[in-house]
């Protein structure tokens, strides 16, 4: 009897479990489906990043994976399209005066935000004067200090004075820190940016819970369904869009394809040739883009050992970015042969550094390393970022040169390079590989992210480099609007810190991605976040 | 006088003798235990010629021979550098087998002292003791040494300290529990009227009767030791690259899953062996001293 009872248990707790299976347990609650509209009521796509966001608000966007919800829930009054024409968005059109420091932008009408604002100059003026006050200090908010003043012209105009001419501006305003937020949440603060975000996008944040998932809900009154908002011919079609999206950070390779292929996952974000084949034999489709963004070895360069330029140059020698290219990524990446992608204007292709060991070694005994030097690298802990670590960790070994390699998670990593004392020297890593986009394809940001106005935590300059020359000629290519001059510009700039070495330019990457049957119209923004404008869910 | 003592430690001699004995006989009885000896006195072996007998070096990577399955040249495949997965497997045998051995040797020297005196003298220090050892033990093991870790920064050093901190107070409690019921006995009472000190009464008369438990302890702890050094690797606290720790191989190997099994293979069964083994070792040696302890009580 007693047996029997404890069979019956077994039995009762086998089922048990296997109902909870089933269900969807763990995913969140996936309401509101609408009948407005064409899009699929139960078009409830789930999308698994590789890293949690580390920020809401898009001027204090650092990552990829931040840039993903603001590339939803915000618009701003412009975008680049793939071919990098300007698509107008919040704007209609803007007016440029002669010497390239006034812009007048002609605001759409008839947008709200979705706490029911109205879209109108004073909530531009709100933004682009938030934008402009540095004394914030916002991660991306550098690229709008050259903001002097914005003037409200009418109801839907508005003018922006800039301090001098800055050629990327336009530029500078079509990539996801520029979104356009409610005015309402700019007065509620910073708390209230980072956790109820209120944009005029086509998706709205519903629900977040920080490290499990992020639910996003289709704005069905989007203005983007709207043909006379946008003059004639709506940008997508009615039956674009999905009902819900649920975003996870996932930052295991493994786990991401195998809850794309078990249907857990619609989309996954970052996808390893290794794994390429096994989801395209599992009849899953795979999406691959060049992007703008370059894989950066940075090299603290106020530190003792990086003062000497021979170890940076030793370093850049001693790495075999051809292997690298093969043994990690498959070939599919692209050797840099500039600080900035082929993909961005005025690109100057350099000299490559040869790969010659025995000359590292001679420059590292030169420079009084010949014993040896062991550095700390920080990089991010997704599975082909460690293993890019690890292989310049050999590379760097045959030259003496040990590489300790702290991964971390990525939004952590941002806000810890982002974090130190005020003095460069008394950064904990010495060295830090991570992968940076051009967002806005403009050499300015592209290469002057290594100026010194660049700074953690106001830039990107994580290698602390500091030569007036090469700040010289950043601002020399910023402050025209005459290309041939800007050429000249970035050739010299170009040129300068490809013989300097702040940090090796290891491969232009490509984003990569893969997605089941059910997604239609996938893309990828120019910063490597999904633009999901266009996509659709098929049955 | 003088005469009178030296017989009492020749009849000490002699039990413990026979005891060892008693011991032994018992402890051939347990099949499954003699095998897990024997295969961990083989892993022993390998911990300690595996750089001399490895086939290739544990960094040695050939970008030509990626991801290989294996093969006569490479018996357990490469890895996603080229590297051979056999030579790191044995390699990784010393790391594991140290850390355990040290860390667990450690923390029961520790963890016996703490509570021989907690026992012996009671009162408060006894009260202080065990309360820090009840904290201690209110948080599972692994988590302990990742909150340990994420303290002290990743990394194998601080990883063992993690694991002997978390170790000792099972040691305390055990040694704490056996000096209670000893110190009352009449062989220790004894002892304390012929005038013998503290110290010789705690070392020399009730640390022995502790020291069967400690030895069935110590078998068991160090498989728990062992896998919360891979699992802190896995995890990214433990081991860094390149070292051949069988966690971090395990880690590495995720990606592969679907295209390589004998990357995560290996070096997984590399583990349940070695914890596997000193399972069985430990249950068979507490069936073996168990009679002993029932004697004592």
């Amino acid at each position: 009897m007693k047996k029997f009872l404890a069979l019956l248990t077994v039995c009762a707790l086998i089922l048990g479990s296997l109902a909870g299976c089933g269900g969807d347990s763990g995913t969140p609650d996936q309401g509101g489906a609408g009948d407005t509209g064409g899009v699929a009521a139960n078009s409830d796509i789930t999308i698994l990043d590789y890293a949690e966001m580390s920020s809401l608000y898009p001027l204090d966007m650092g990552t990829v994976s931040d840039a993903q919800p603001m590339f939803w829930i915000y618009d701003p009054l412009l975008r680049l399209d793939p071919n990098q024409e300007y698509v107008w968005m919040l704007a209609t059109g803007c007016d440029t005066n002669d010497e390239g420091t006034e812009y007048t932008f002609h605001l759409r009408e008839g947008i709200s935000f979705s706490d029911g604002t109205p879209w109108n100059a004073e909530a531009a003026k709100a933004n682009l004067d938030i934008m402009a006050d540095q004394s914030h200090g916002y991660k991306s908010q550098f690229m709008y200090a050259n903001i002097d003043r914005t003037e409200i012209v009418d109801e839907y105009t508005v003018k922006v004075y800039l301090k001098e001419v800055y050629a990327p501006f336009l530029n500078a305003l079509a990539i996801e820190p520029a979104g356009m937020v409610s005015p309402k949440l700019l007065e509620a603060g910073d708390e209230a940016l980072n956790t109820t975000p209120i944009g005029t996008g086509q998706y709205t944040m519903k629900e977040r819970r920080v490290g499990e998932y992020c639910l996003y809900e289709l704005n069905r009154d989007w203005w983007g369904y709207d043909a006379d908002i946008c003059g004639g011919t709506p940008l997508v079609d009615a039956d674009c869009g999905f009902n819900t999206i649920t975003l996870r950070p996932v930052s295991e390779e493994a786990t991401r394809v195998a809850m794309l292929m078990s249907g857990e996952a619609n989309i996954i974000n970052s996808l390893t040739h290794t794994n390429k084949a096994t989801v395209e034999a599992a009849g899953k489709e795979t999406l691959q883009k060049v992007g703008t963004s370059m894989a950066y070895f940075y090299l603290n360069c106020q530190k003792d050992v990086f003062k000497d330029v021979r170890v940076r140059q030793a370093i850049s020698m001693a790495i075999d970015i051809d292997a690298l290219n093969d043994v990690v990524y498959g070939g599919e990446y692209e050797k840099a042969s500039s600080f900035l992608t082929g993909s961005i204007n005025f690109y100057q292709p350099q000299t490559p550094y040869e790969y010659n060991i025995e000359k590292a070694k001679q420059l590292l005994t030169d420079a009084g390393y010949g014993d040896g030097l062991t550095l700390v690298c920080w990089e991010e802990n997704d599975t082909t970022d460690i293993q890019r670590g690890e292989f310049i960790q050999q590379q760097l070994e045959k030259v003496g040169i040990t590489l300790k390699i702290y991964p971390q998670e990525g939004g952590f990593l941002t806000d810890n390079v982002n974090a130190y004392s005020g003095d460069p020297k008394d950064t904990a890593f010495d060295c830090y590989i991570r992968g940076y986009g051009a967002d806005t394809a403009d050499p300015d940001e592209a290469v002057g992210r290594f100026a010194s106005k660049a700074l953690p935590p106001m830039g990107g300059n994580y290698s602390f480099y500091k030569n007036p020359e090469f700040d010289k000629a950043i601002e020399a290519g910023a402050r025209s609007i005459d290309s041939d001059v800007r050429a000249e510009a970035y050739a010299t700039a170009q040129k300068i810190i490809w013989d300097d070495v702040p940090a090796v330019a290891l491969l232009s990457t490509c984003y990569s991605a893969a997605y089941d049957s059910h997604i239609d119209g996938l893309q990828f923004g120019p910063a490597g976040c999904f633009n999901l404008m266009k996509a659709k869910y098929v049955e | 006088m003088f005469k009178k003592k030296k017989e009492i430690i020749v009849t000490e001699e002699m039990d413990m003798n026979t005891r060892f004995s008693d011991f032994l006989r018992n402890f051939k009885k347990q099949k499954t235990a003699v095998a897990a000896a024997f295969v961990l006195l083989v892993l022993v072996v390998i911990a300690v010629v595996c750089y001399k007998v490895a086939p290739f070096g544990i960094n040695e990577y050939n970008y030509a021979e990626l991801l290989q399955g294996p093969s006569m040249k490479h018996w357990f495949g490469t890895d996603e550098f080229g590297r051979d997965i056999f030579s790191r497997v044995l390699c990784g045998t010393r790391i594991s087998l140290s850390i355990g051995f040290f860390t667990v040797t450690v923390a029961s020297i520790i963890g016996s002292v703490i509570g021989l005196f907690a026992g012996y003298y009671g009162g408060i220090l006894d009260g202080i003791m065990m309360r820090v050892a009840d904290v201690l033990y209110a948080f599972p093991g692994l988590i302990l040494a990742i909150a340990i870790v994420a303290i002290l920064g990743p990394g194998l050093t601080n990883v063992v300290i993690a694991v002997i901190i978390f170790c000792i107070p099972t040691y305390a409690r055990l040694v704490r529990g056996t000096t209670m019921q000893l110190k009352n006995s009449v062989y220790v009472r004894a002892a304390k009227c012929i005038g013998a000190s503290d110290m010789r009464i705690l070392f020399k008369h009730i640390l022995p009767g502790a020291i069967p438990s400690i030895i069935v302890q110590y078998s068991l702890s160090i498989s728990g030791s062992i896998m919360t050094t891979a699992s802190l690797s896995f995890l990214g606290m433990g081991a860094m690259a390149p070292t051949p720790e069988w966690g971090l191989m395990l880690s590495n190997s995720r990606t592969y899953f679907y295209t390589c099994w004998h990357y995560a293979f290996f070096p997984g069964m590399a583990i349940v062996i070695t914890v596997l083994c000193f399972n069985l070792l430990g249950d068979g040696l507490r069936m073996a001293l168990d009679p002993k302890l029932n004697d004592r009580a």
